[in-house]
């Protein structure tokens, strides 16, 4: 699902946060992407969004090289892509169902089905009872959880999310992990960018770990192979 | 729903070992600037996902716009408040126009040559002067006006106020004829008034066509100076609409970004900024249709009051639809050229 193939990237400013990167992770499956500040973990995240563009090397999604896409195939990828980010990025001047609703509307679905798939992921997320609250008034583990929803309600097949317990505390943090897990259970790919080792491991998932942009581990099921270059 | 162990419920929506396919649009999919009737091929949701008509994308894209429009800031109200004002000022001056015009055309109307003899001047000589302006070729209702008639034209004319003129000891009015000429162009007809007026006994030829010209040549020039006037205004107005726009855009950049990562077409975030300045325009276009009435209003009695101060009949007449019209439509012009002047400079999607 997701290939990375000698991808380096550098910022304008001279900075190389990724530097030969390979790497493949099958469809449905769950990885954890671990290393610390600085590593090239969310410049990875970016790359798959299509935030940034690589500098060498191919970034492929779903069999496509996504540095191809144009302008108009972009939204598609990026609707197929749920993102969660660290700082949560929500819209704290509507509600809940605003910013989960959002999403929705974005990806250009039909009005009268928008009310009942949101309902029903803030309830999926333990949310229902603070639909028609300002995300401002939550705490940082129910802003986490609106991030989730808004990222998806469209039932993407792929979620990405940066640090989503960074700012939680352990408890906090098993049970956003849980909600991945049950994404993961049904069929989601999932990446989660975490420098929680500890709280990784727990979950038992592979994980891939960076230094300085570089892999520094990788597991044999995301090695990239030949066959999967074709 | 599943009650999951951490005590967050959750919905089940498909095995473990569920595939999805093809997530990514196939290839050559595109997305419609407007989704318009669009299914995504393969899309996020699989076959099933629909997106929205154009229809229903653009009316939500316009209550999008109509709620950050009504939720409003002070500086979309004070744009609309520079637009209303801006167009009054051409509305007024487009008004004053078309009533200049329109007294014109009632004038132009009106080619009487009238000769004013002198005062010593003797009934001989009036009588030998007429038969002078009958012979002009082209000469027509040739008619010699004594002081008494003209008396009499005052009075009717003054209608209520005649009363002033019965304290005059003597009638002041000189014996006139008056003429018209059959088929001659305007100039040819002037060059006559001024080589009757060199006669001898003639103390002032008065044709009144001559002024309208003169009158006619300095409202054009009134117009051209005003539309100069009105361009540089709608150019300000325009940029005026672009600048507040470009606020909109900075203060909703956080929305933009996250909307740009979650899959929304250019149309789906410009649209609404689009409607935004198109709202602003037409609200100030409305505004500037009623403070134009209002003035109308006004100036309608003061007119007519001017009008019978001079003995005259002077009415306002107010603005034709097809004027009005084109009004509302510069506001809602001046909305878009702003939002676009705007849009492709400070949102690069």
């Amino acid at each position: 699902m997701i290939r990375f193939h000698n991808v380096s990237m550098r910022y304008p400013t001279g900075y190389e946060a990724l530097k030969g990167v390979s790497f493949a992770l099958p469809r449905g499956s769950f990885y954890f992407l671990t290393g610390h500040s600085g590593a090239g973990k969310t410049s990875i995240l970016k790359l798959i969004y299509r935030a940034e563009r690589p500098s060498e090397g191919t970034v492929v999604i779903g069999g496509r090289n996504i540095d191809q896409l144009t302008n108009r195939q972009l939204p598609l990828l990026r609707r197929s892509v749920g993102v969660i980010f660290q700082d949560y990025k929500l819209l704290y001047d509507r509600t809940v169902y605003d910013n989960v609703a959002l999403a929705m509307e974005v990806a250009g679905q039909e009005p009268d089905r928008i009310p009942g798939q949101v309902m029903r992921t803030l309830e999926s997320v333990g949310l229902k009872d603070y639909t028609y609250q300002n995300p401002i008034a939550l705490s940082g583990g129910e802003q986490q959880r609106v991030a989730i929803a808004r990222a998806t309600v469209n039932r993407p097949s792929l979620v990405i999310a940066d640090e989503p317990t960074g700012n939680l505390d352990k408890e906090m943090g098993r049970r956003i992990l849980s909600l991945f897990q049950t994404l993961h259970k049904q069929g989601t790919t999932i990446l989660l960018v975490t420098h929680d080792v500890d709280l990784a491991r727990e979950l038992k998932h592979p994980h891939i770990e960076m230094v300085d942009g570089e892999i520094s581990y990788l597991p044999d099921s995301a090695r990239l192979v030949e066959e999967s270059l074709s | 729903m599943n009650p999951t162990p951490d005590g967050f419920s959750t919905r089940r929506r498909g095995s473990k070992t569920s595939k999805r396919k093809g997530w990514l649009p196939a290839r050559g999919a595109k997305v419609n600037r407007a989704n318009k009737n669009q299914r995504i091929k393969a899309g996020p949701m699989g076959d099933d996902a629909k997106t929205t008509t154009s229809k229903s994308f653009q009316l939500r894209s316009l209550k999008r716009a109509w709620s950050r429009f009504h939720a409003g800031s002070l500086s979309h109200w004070t744009t609309t408040i520079i637009i209303a004002l801006s167009l009054t000022i051409f509305g007024t001056f487009t008004l004053l126009l078309s009533n200049a015009n329109t007294a014109l055309e009632s004038w132009s109307g009106d080619d009487l040559v009238t000769v004013f003899m002198e005062e010593r001047v003797s009934l001989s000589q009036i009588e030998a002067l007429h038969q002078s302006i009958t012979q002009i070729p082209g000469a027509t209702d040739v008619l010699v006006v004594s002081p008494a008639e003209a008396m009499g034209r005052m009075k009717n004319m003054l209608g209520s106020e005649a009363g002033l003129l019965d304290n005059l000891r003597e009638n002041p009015l000189p014996y006139s004829i008056e003429f018209r000429m059959r088929d001659q162009i305007h100039q040819m007809t002037a060059d006559l008034a001024y080589e009757v007026g060199t006669w001898a006994g003639v103390e002032a030829v008065s044709y009144d066509q001559l002024w309208a010209e003169k009158l006619s040549a300095l409202i054009h020039t009134f117009r051209f100076v005003g539309l100069v006037l009105t361009l540089l205004l709608l150019t300000a107005v325009a940029l005026i609409i672009s600048n507040t726009i470009k606020l909109t855009i900075i203060a909703r950049r956080d929305e933009v970004e996250v909307m740009r990562f979650m899959g929304a077409t250019d149309a789906f975030i410009k649209t609404p900024f689009i409607y935004e300045g198109v709202l602003q325009g037409s609200f100030g276009a409305l505004g500037a249709l009623l403070f134009t009435t209002l003035l109308y209003w006004g100036a309608e009695g003061a007119t007519a009051e001017l009008g019978s101060a001079f003995g005259i009949y002077l009415t306002l007449h107010f603005l034709p639809i097809d004027q009005l019209l084109i009004i509302l439509a510069l506001g809602i012009v001046l909305g878009l050229v702003g939002a676009l002047i705007s849009l492709s400079r400070f949102l690069e999607i």
